[in-house]
């Protein structure tokens, strides 16, 4: 067997309202993996490293940035999307300081939702897991000691690592799929070899790095590994 | 489908294109 096959990125609009708080998770919900990190520039090799390794790994990303209604606030639409997710990935590497001199607070009050779905929902939602990301390895116990025990995975601000985190993080939760998935180096590879196209997929598509949207890096990642399936290595099914 | 998605789906099937036609020709003049 191959890699397995990517999901399609998520570019409709939901079916299910998602204003509403007790409406049931979406369809695809052991399939969706919530992304929730800083929306900046210099973000964006790791959130193309996250887009791809969730992707590639079967899953499929998604994140508040793929609905542009301006109608629907914010947090609306990370509710609707962290109850439609059984998995969720969560960047903390850049809870720093702004130029007010005051923190950036949204990804740790995002899993904190995400948390709080997972201690006190239905039982689906208590099936949640999620992978908790930061830069260096103690340094989140000075702003976010309640995590103290859950082992967030440093990632350096290296794109390897990101991958190789997401990678770890999904075969630990899901063992089974261990043997038909691409072992860290593998993807890693794999990894690259979509970066030295992507610039080509942009460029062919007329598309400029900073017009780029997070479904038309979806839509890339996707489309790319379907057009460029990962072969199997000896002994992986 | 949005003309960007349109166009992104479109660059992939064309690189691959290239990329096969480019190493078929490799082959080629390696046999040669």
């Amino acid at each position: 067997m191959r890699t397995p096959s990517p999901r399609p990125p998520a570019t409709r609009r939901p079916k299910i309202d998602q204003r509403q708080p007790h409406a049931k998770a979406g369809e695809d919900y052991d399939g969706d993996c919530f992304l929730n990190f800083p929306f900046d520039a210099a973000y964006l090799p790791l959130q193309e490293a996250l887009v791809f390794a969730v992707t590639a790994l079967g899953l499929r990303p998604r994140c508040a940035l793929e609905n542009a209604n301006g109608g629907w606030p914010r947090y609306n639409k990370i509710r609707g999307l962290i109850r439609d997710s059984r998995w969720g990935i969560h960047d903390l590497s850049r809870t720093e300081l702004t130029d007010v001199s005051l923190p950036r607070f949204n990804m740790p009050f995002e899993l904190g939702l995400f948390l709080g779905a997972a201690s006190f929902g239905s039982v689906q939602q208590q099936e949640k897991s999620c992978l908790v990301l930061v830069r260096g390895r103690d340094l989140h116990q000075h702003y976010i000691s309640d995590l103290a025990g859950c082992d967030p995975v440093p990632h350096q601000n290296d794109p390897d690592q990101m991958v190789r985190a997401v990678r770890h993080w999904v075969v630990t939760e899901q063992p089974a799929k261990e043997t038909s998935l691409p072992n860290a180096r593998e993807l890693m590879r794999y990894f690259r070899q979509f970066q030295a196209n992507a610039a080509r997929v942009r460029r062919k598509a007329g598309l400029a790095r900073s017009d780029e949207t997070f479904t038309d890096l979806a839509v890339s990642v996707y489309a790319w590994i379907k057009g460029n399936p990962l072969q199997a290595r000896p002994g992986r099914r | 489908m949005s003309v960007s998605r349109k166009a992104i789906y479109k660059a992939v099937r064309d690189i691959a294109r290239e990329d096969a036609i480019a190493e078929a020709a490799r082959d080629a003049s390696a046999k040669d």
